[in-house]
Order: structure tokens, then sequence, then C-alpha cells
């Protein structure tokens, strides 16, 4: 009698919710088998309310689980996330004691692509782009979780924004090409995030060529990544170009020993647009530079060429590091220029889009469930509707909206 | 009368000359036509004193207006920008208190405080309700931010306030009795002149939480403001009858 109930049942339940439903199955079939007109009725207030999956391994989320929040442990908020977390949102997951993302549609989708690419063929680049505060960067850090669980070595840079302002860093002349100029404290931040990420993935890595840094030193052929991650450390100086042969390395090797690398970009735009406000890098001369000037980023366009293989590249357009001027569209071509969108040319353009209803709601049902929207009208349907509304369903505006109530 | 005065001598007129010469019991007895709204009109007013409130609240309005009601037969004033029909963004406290820190007409700026304000007191009540680990422990807390609010610009009241007087040619610091308005006024001016001192240099929003929970807690400056104004009221009230 029983079993013939649950089958009834799960064929009722519409294919989205369907993970949800299979667990609430288990606790109330007795009260099926009492009453069914009530169970349909408390059933669908939980489907309101569902926001939340129990499966916390991003390798097993399917379309079902769109719009619902997941855990992630602390290790991988400390190791793999690290510096990618916005500190507001760090902030909030503080106060609620638990890490938790929300699973998204196009982070499905971009996981499905690199999930069946053959990796034998060159690097294919992947462009998020979409409004501000949509959610670019939160899909990135699902996609380096996800990858980094299959054991991936990642390459990550937070906010490429960064590697070309700030009037307070230091900048010298490259030692190793004249004309190029290193910026060793982002260097030196850059390896120690590289580390924090990869932490027991390089110890089988060793150089195949020679670098001489001076006359006295020199990493002979077959010395260890790690050990050439802590000479960057220590001697500053020459952080950019260990970076730099951190990436030619792995570039080399990937194939070889069968390595699959990804290489996470934010704002990648900002590697191939001038920045031109008043805090832009500036040689001796008193010159601006460059982005492909500066070896950091220059060293990295080269990840991003479909010249090596065992690789894939996903990358975010941001127009928040151009300047203010342009700042008016989205779409790839207006953010990355002509000069940049041939350069990542072909790639595969994926738009984040802002919430839809179903997604905002279980963000808010998320909030409330942790307390956060304290006012009584916030928890009513007909407040919910109203924030929503006046958030216009993008996630950032329904975060600052919810901050305050 | 024969010709009510109001049609000689225009409204505002009348409505000086009554206050001026009768008081106000006798105002509708001179003429029947007379209404008491007449009276109550502010003279900064940019509507003629014919002008009703709107109605603001959503429920009242779907209601309707009763038959005899005086809003059928008026015009009625348009309502002003900062009001709005949600309860979630409009709370007449708050209102008052942002209007009053407002520098040069930004108010944008001041929400933004405001706004930063309630979430940090969202965030350190919260992280103490989540670190509670009995039920108990956790109704003891009060994680609303309104409420806070509130309750910290209530606490930083005072009962009694000074005035001066002066009897004689000899002032007087006479100690009377605070009026609603005035109390809430003063109390909102202490807790803003505490945050905005220059020596630390820091984010308002930060500074006004630390302050409103202060005050809340019935400890910080503004409320130490409060019992120094009660000592001063308490050390002269041999002269409270010269009010």
């Amino acid at each position: 009698m029983e079993a013939s109930l649950l089958r009834l049942i799960c064929s009722k339940i519409s294919s989205r919710t369907r993970f949800f439903n299979l667990t609430l199955c288990n606790e109330t079939v007795q009260q099926i088998s009492r009453c069914s007109s009530t169970f349909n009725q408390t059933q669908s207030e939980k489907f309101r309310t569902a926001f939340r999956t129990e499966i916390n391994d991003p390798r097993h989320h399917t379309l079902d689980h769109v719009g619902l929040y997941y855990q992630i442990p602390q290790e991988e908020v400390n190791g793999v996330l690290k510096t990618t977390i916005k500190e507001s949102d760090m902030r909030l997951m503080k106060t609620f004691n638990e890490y938790c993302l929300m699973v998204r549609k196009p982070a499905l989708e971009l996981n499905g692509y690199i999930k069946n690419f053959n990796l034998n063929h060159p690097v294919p680049r992947f462009l998020l782009y979409g409004l501000k505060g949509a959610g670019k960067t939160c899909i990135m850090q699902y996609t380096m979780q996800h990858f980094h669980r299959e054991n991936w070595i990642i390459l990550h840079v937070p906010w490429a924004g960064r590697w070309v302002r700030g009037w307070y860093k230091e900048v010298s002349e490259s030692s190793y090409k004249p004309g190029r100029y290193d910026t060793p404290t982002d260097g030196a931040e850059w390896l120690e995030l590289f580390k924090t990420q990869n932490q027991g993935k390089l110890k089988n890595l060793k150089t195949t060529s020679e670098y001489i840094w001076t006359k006295r030193e020199k990493a002979e052929i077959g010395t260890p990544l790690e050990e050439i991650i802590n000479f960057g450390q220590t001697r500053i100086k020459f952080s950019s170009d260990c970076a730099g042969v951190i990436l030619k390395e792995l570039r080399k090797q990937a194939p070889l020993l069968g390595l699959k690398v990804l290489v996470a970009v934010g704002a990648v735009n900002a590697f191939y647009v001038q920045w031109d406000m008043l805090n832009a890098l500036k040689n001796s001369e008193k010159k601006r530079l460059q982005p492909g000037e500066i070896s950091l980023i220059h060293n990295f366009k080269k990840m991003l060429s479909p010249t090596w293989t065992h690789g894939v590249a996903v990358c975010t357009a941001d127009v928040f590091a151009n300047s203010e001027l342009t700042r008016e569209n989205y779409t790839p071509l207006y953010v990355l220029k002509q000069e940049g969108f041939e350069a990542l040319d072909p790639f595969v353009p994926i738009l984040v889009p802002e919430y839809t209803d179903k997604e905002a709601l279980s963000n808010i049902n998320y909030f409330i469930d942790h307390n956060w929207i304290q006012n009584d009208h916030g928890k009513t349907d007909e407040g919910k509707k109203e924030i929503i509304f006046v958030s216009n369903h993008n996630p950032l505006s329904l975060h600052k909206i919810c901050s305050s109530l | 009368m024969a010709t009510p005065l109001n049609k000689v001598y225009g409204v505002m007129k009348v409505v000086l000359y009554v206050r001026k010469t009768c008081p106000l019991q006798f105002a509708s007895r001179l003429n029947p036509c007379f209404h008491y709204s007449l009276i109550q009109v502010s003279r900064m007013s940019q509507y003629h004193p014919k002008y009703v409130d709107p109605i603001i609240n959503k429920d009242e309005l779907a209601e309707g207006i009763p038959e005899n009601d005086i809003r059928r037969h008026r015009p009625i004033k348009a309502p002003t920008t900062d009001r709005s029909i949600s309860p979630l963004f409009y709370d007449p406290t708050v209102n008052k208190f942002t209007v009053m820190m407002m520098k040069g007409g930004n108010k944008e700026r001041v929400r933004e405080i405001m706004r930063g304000l309630f979430e940090n007191l969202k965030h350190t009540q919260i992280e103490l309700w989540n670190k509670a680990k009995t039920d108990q422990e956790r109704h003891a807390i009060e994680c609303n931010p309104i409420e806070i609010f509130k309750k910290a610009i209530e606490n930083c009241e005072p009962l009694l306030m000074i005035k001066r007087v002066v009897k004689g040619g000899v002032p007087y610091r006479v100690p009377v009795c605070a009026r609603p308005n005035e109390k809430t006024f003063r109390a909102m001016k202490w807790i803003i002149e505490s945050c905005r001192d220059k020596e630390r240099r820091l984010p308002m929003e930060n500074k006004l939480a630390w302050e409103i929970m202060d005050a809340y807690n019935n400890q910080g400056k503004a409320v130490r403001k409060k019992q120094e104004v009660h000592k001063i009221c308490e050390s002269n009230r041999a002269y409270a009858h010269l009010r």
C-alpha cells in the first residue's frame, strides 16, 4: 500500500524539486496513509520554503538543485576559496556560523562544458559576463571548488584590476627582459595564493630546464616547484619571474604528466584595456605602463592563448576594471574592447543572468531562516514580493536591501 | 455677525487676528463657519489651509472614506517624498534621525550610513544569538535593529530640561518639564554629537553602532549627558517655582 502511494507521489512531483521531495517522503509516508489531502497542503508549503539541499558536493548537483543552497566545508574556505569570497559575504557567513553558496544555472552549464571537453584539444576560453552583482565571481568560485575536488591544479587571479593600479606599489624593471616591469609585492601575493590553493598537488612537479636568477643563484634542472615558490617569497625581487617559471612549467608539463589545469581570471579586461586613472602604475620616468608591459600580466596572457593543451581557462568580464567613462554596457565586445576580444577569440560566452523568481525567493527564505530579516512585514508573502521588486532581481542589491531590514 | 470674518479679511489674516485677540475657545463662537483646522495653520506652509493631509496607509485607503468625512469635499496635499507606504522601508523615528544627521542636503549619504548602522547592529546581535546555547539565552537577545535603535533613544531622553529665566535683572537656570518632541530631539542630538568627535577617524556607521549599543545598555556618552542635565536640574530645584 505504502509503496504504491510513494510511487504515485513521486510521479506527481515536478522534476525540479524531486530530490527535495524524496527526502520529505520518508518522513511523511505515515501521514499520507492517514489523510492524503492534508499531506498535499503541507507539502506545498514546504516547497515554497525549500532553499537548501543536502548534497554538498558540487560534482553531484543537477538542474534539480538550481536555486538551492549547499554548504562548503571550512577547509575549502581557507584553502581553495581563500580571498575569492567578498569581504561583506565573508562577514555574513561568519555571523551565520556556516558557509553556504547557491547553485545556479550558468554554473552547472559551465561545469558541464568543462567536464565533457576533450583535454587533448587546445585550451578553450569561457567568458562569464553579466550585470554588476549578478554573481559572476560566485560562479567562478563554484567551478573552482568543483574542479579542486577532482584534483585539478588551479591558477587563480582574484581580480586582475589590482595588478594595474596602486600608486604606492614598488615598480622595478625586469632583470630578465628590459622594457618589462615587475611588481614584487603582487608577485609574492600571488605565489602565496597559489601555494594555499594547491596544497598537496605540487609534490611531484619539478623543473625541466635551468633558470639563472643572478650570477651566483640558479635553479638546476629537477628543482621542485615548491622550492621555487619559497625562493620567490623570500627574494621578493624575483617573485614575478618565479610566477612566470611556474606558469611555463605547468604549460610544458601538463600534456606530458597528464595534469589538468584550471586557469581562473577575474576581470580579464584589465589585461587588455589600459587603466588611465591617477593611480595607474608608472615606471621611473613617470610614464604609464601598458598592461602587457607588466610581467605578471604578460605571463598570464600566455595561459589564455590556445598554444597548450590539458587546461581550461575561465574568465569574467568586469566593467569596473575599466575607466569610469566606459561602464555603460556589460557585453563582451564593449568590456574587452577590440584588442581583448581579438586576443580571446574564439571563446564561449556565458551570460550570467540576475535571479529568477525562484532563486530570489530561496535567497530571502535563507535569510529568514538565519534570522537575518527582522522586519515582520519582510517575512510575509507580500513583503517578500516587495523586496524582490525593489531589488529588481539583482543579487547584490537584494543583499544590500536585506542588510538593513 | 452678518458677513463671516474670513470673507472680509481673507483666511490668514483672520487666523492671526483671532490668535492675537481671543483665546481658542471663543474662535468658533465668534464665527459659526470657522473650522477648527484653520487655526492650526503653519506659517511657512506652501499649501492653502483648505488642503488636508493625504492617507498614507494602504489598508485605510482600501476601506474607503465615510460619507460625512471632510476629505470628500476638500483638496488633498501631495504626500512628501520621504513618506512611504511600506513598513519595510519607512519608520518615522528613523526618518527623523536621518534628517537630523544630514549635512548640506546630502540625504543619500546619510541613508547609506543608516543602512550600515542597522547592518552592524544586526551583525553583533545575531552573532551572539547564534552562539547562545539555551532558548532562554536566545530570548533575552534583541535582534531587531529598529527596536534596539528606539530603545537607545528612549534611554537618552531627559525628563527635565533647563530654561534661562531673567527675574529682576538676574538670570536663573530653572528646571522645567521637557516636552515630548523636545525630549526625542535632545536624545537624538546627543547621540549624533557624541559620534562626531574628530579624534577617532572612523566610519560614522561604526561609531553610531557602538554608541547605540551603549545607550541600549544605559551606558555611553549620550546617556551621561542626560544624567548631567538631570544633576544640574537637581541642584537648581530651588528655582523651580520661577518657570
